[in-house]
Order: structure tokens, then C-alpha cells, then sequence
């Protein structure tokens, strides 16, 4: 495949998986290229950065999952990559299922491939309240936009060219997952799917804690309804 | 509307003013931002000098007492001022975190150039001292 591929990694407080991320990225996908965004973690995630000789990003200041996967995205269009997938930088997302996925975009199937862990059921499912809100949200946007996703949270996503373009000017704040599907598929890219499987996070701490979950909630869909009567559908 | 009650709004308008006035002499209002402030502040001063003005509001919006008219409607204001805020410090957010990205990419472009720079540095001090190379 001669299209440039960039893994993005945003990375918050993983001093203790970072590495390993990395590693195991390069061992078993060595022909994709690689940034980690750090976004002014507090442990020694520049540390470990820094001494291993990583390639990667260092937010002067904390903006959150979305401002940092944007930084990628920037990163990306001005070194001219085809391809730019989303990867978490705490292991939960596997690199074994990243060429399904990256081969979804780079033959044009869609502008933008969300790996799916509930496809094929296998791996970590998440807990009930989790796939509950998931499945709300899922539905959320099928009704609203009529897309189709399973896996609406997923973190584990690649873009063609012309999404990158589109996202590094235009990318959801906060909880931006679910809402980047929106403003995608209502600007008329298409959104779509593969397998995937996902680990259980081992080290760090979600970024969403319990007690923020009814406001992820809300946030959410109130930013999906907005979208979908603010925004005006476009057809590429 | 009752004449303390307009002396001291009255007053009270004054050292409104002459504080904004002060605050952009110095420097630390911008006039842009403060347009709000000084019409909201027109506004009031209106009502003291014409309270016929306020009189026919009161009736016009169904307040029976005027005073309370005046609490309304600086309700009112104050909301909106609050809201444009509100607008402005998004605005903020957005060129702050669009300035940060930026930054930070800059700060990746220097630190790969730093190293380039330094593997050059590193090869050319390799080669035999004294020795000449051109182009």
C-alpha cells in the first residue's frame, strides 16, 4: 500500500502503558508512522517520551481528548499523510486490527472507519451502563442523521484525507467521539466500521469517572441535537 | 419615581461613569467590550432625567409600580451582558486552544529541526580534523 499512514495517540497521565503503546504499535505495524499528542500530563509521560525517542507533540497547556486528537489531525494535514487513525494511548486499543480498518478507508468503503468491538462481541465488552449510554447514543444518531454506527464512543477511528482537512478545523470539544460522527456524516462523509477488539484499560484512570457520566450524557446529546439543526447536511 | 431615589441612581450613574472612564483610560476596558456597559448605563441615566420615559415603559411592559420597572429591566441587561460574556470568553477558547495547537506543533517542528542539526553536527565532526569539504 503506498498511502502514508499516521498513527495519532492521545496521551493524558499514561507514564505507565505509553511506552508499551509505542512499542508494541511499531513491532507489529512498522510501516505506519506514529505521534504521540501529550496533552500537559502531570506524571512523567514526557519523561518516557523524551528518553525513548518517541515522536511526539507537547501541549503547553491541558485542552482536553478533543483539542489534543486535533493537534494529530494538524499534524497530519501539514506532513501531507493519506490516512490518520485515532488510537488511545492506554493500550485498550489494539494495532493487530488496525490494517482492517486503515484498508477500509485507503480503498474508499468510507471517509471515515470506527474499529467496532461489538461487531463480533469479543474482548472487553464494558460495563451495562456504559453499552446502556452507548446504545442511547447509537440510537441518538441513527434517528437523527441516519448513520449507522455500533460502537459510538469508540476512540479507535481512521480518516481519509479529506476528513483530516475537515477535522483539523472543525473537531468536537470535550466528549467529542459520538459528535465527531455527527458533524462528519452532516458535512457528507461517510462513516463506517470494522471489527475490532479492546482490552481492558490496566493502568491510568478513564477519563470518565462515574460521577461525570450523567453530564457526558447530556453534553452529548444536546451537542448531537444542536448539530443536526444547526448544522446544514452537505452531500460530497 | 421618588427625587432620593433619583439622586442617589443618580450619583450612582456618575461614579458608573467616571469608573469606565477610567478603567478605558487606563487601559484595562477595551471600547469594544465596554459598549454594552456604557449603553446600559445610558439607559439608566435616561430614566433619571426623563421619568415620563420610564412612566410609559412601566405601563407599556404591565408593571404597576415604575421602581420596579427599573429592577426588570436591569435584570434584563445585566442577563444579556452576562451572556455576551459568556460569548466572548468562548471566542477565547477557541483562539487559545487554536494558539496552543499551533504552538505546540511549532515546538515539534524546532525540536526535529534541533535534531537534525545535531546528527549533521555529529557526522561532520567524524570526519578527519583538518580535513576540507566542500558543497
Amino acid at each position: 500500500m503506498d498511502k502514508r499512514v499516521l498513527i495519532i495517540i492521545p496521551a493524558y497521565n499514561e507514564e505507565a502503558c505509553i511506552k508499551s503503546v509505542v512499542e508494541e504499535l511499531r513491532a507489529i505495524c512498522p510501516e505506519y508512522d506514529y505521534v504521540v499528542v501529550n496533552d500537559c500530563s502531570t506524571d512523567g509521560t514526557l519523561d518516557v517520551l523524551r528518553e525513548n525517542h518517541f515522536n511526539y507533540i507537547n501541549l503547553p497547556c491541558n485542552l482536553g481528548i478533543g483539542g489534543n486528537v486535533q493537534t494529530g489531525y494538524r499534524y497530519a494535514l501539514e506532513n501531507g499523510y493519506d490516512i490518520a487513525v485515532q488510537m488511545d494511548g492506554d493500550g485498550q486499543h489494539m494495532p493487530e486490527y488496525l490494517p482492517a480498518i486503515v484498508e477500509k478507508v485507503a480503498n474508499g468503503e468510507c471517509d471515515m472507519c470506527i474499529g467496532s468491538r461489538f461487531i463480533e462481541k469479543q474482548g472487553f465488552q464494558t460495563s451495562f451502563m456504559r453499552r446502556f449510554g452507548i446504545n442511547f447514543l447509537k440510537t441518538l444518531l441513527r434517528l437523527t442523521c441516519g448513520v449507522r454506527v455500533s460502537d459510538v464512543t469508540s476512540g479507535f477511528r481512521a480518516c481519509n484525507r479529506s476528513l483530516i482537512e475537515f477535522f483539523a478545523d472543525n473537531y468536537a470539544q470535550d466528549y467529542p467521539e459520538p459528535e465527531a460522527i455527527m458533524t462528519a456524516t452532516m458535512a457528507g462523509f461517510r462513516v463506517g466500521e470494522a471489527p475490532a477488539v479492546m482490552r481492558e484499560r490496566t493502568t491510568g484512570v478513564s477519563s470518565i469517572s462515574p460521577i461525570k457520566s450523567a453530564y457526558y450524557m447530556l453534553k452529548v446529546s444536546l451537542a448531537i441535537l444542536l448539530a443536526r439543526f444547526t448544522v446544514k447536511r452537505r452531500k460530497h | 419615581m421618588d427625587t432620593t431615589l433619583r439622586i442617589f441612581l443618580g450619583v450612582g450613574v456618575l461614579f458608573y461613569y467616571v469608573m469606565l472612564f477610567f478603567m478605558l483610560k487606563k487601559g484595562r476596558l477595551i471600547l469594544k467590550y465596554a459598549l454594552l456597559w456604557l449603553l446600559a448605563g445610558l439607559a439608566l441615566a435616561i430614566f433619571l432625567i426623563r421619568p415620563e420615559v420610564l412612566y410609559k415603559t412601566s405601563d407599556l411592559i404591565g408593571v404597576s409600580n415604575p421602581v420596579n420597572a427599573v429592577f426588570l429591566l436591569f435584570a434584563g441587561i445585566t442577563l444579556l451582558l452576562v451572556l455576551s460574556l459568556t460569548s466572548i470568553v468562548s471566542q477565547f477558547n477557541k483562539t487559545n486552544r487554536q494558539t496552543i495547537q499551533k504552538m505546540a506543533l511549532l515546538e515539534k517542528r524546532l525540536r526535529d529541526l534541533e535534531d537534525k542539526q545535531e546528527a549533521r553536527d555529529g557526522q561532520e565532526s567524524e570526519k578527519k580534523p583538518g580535513e576540507q569539504t566542500f558543497g
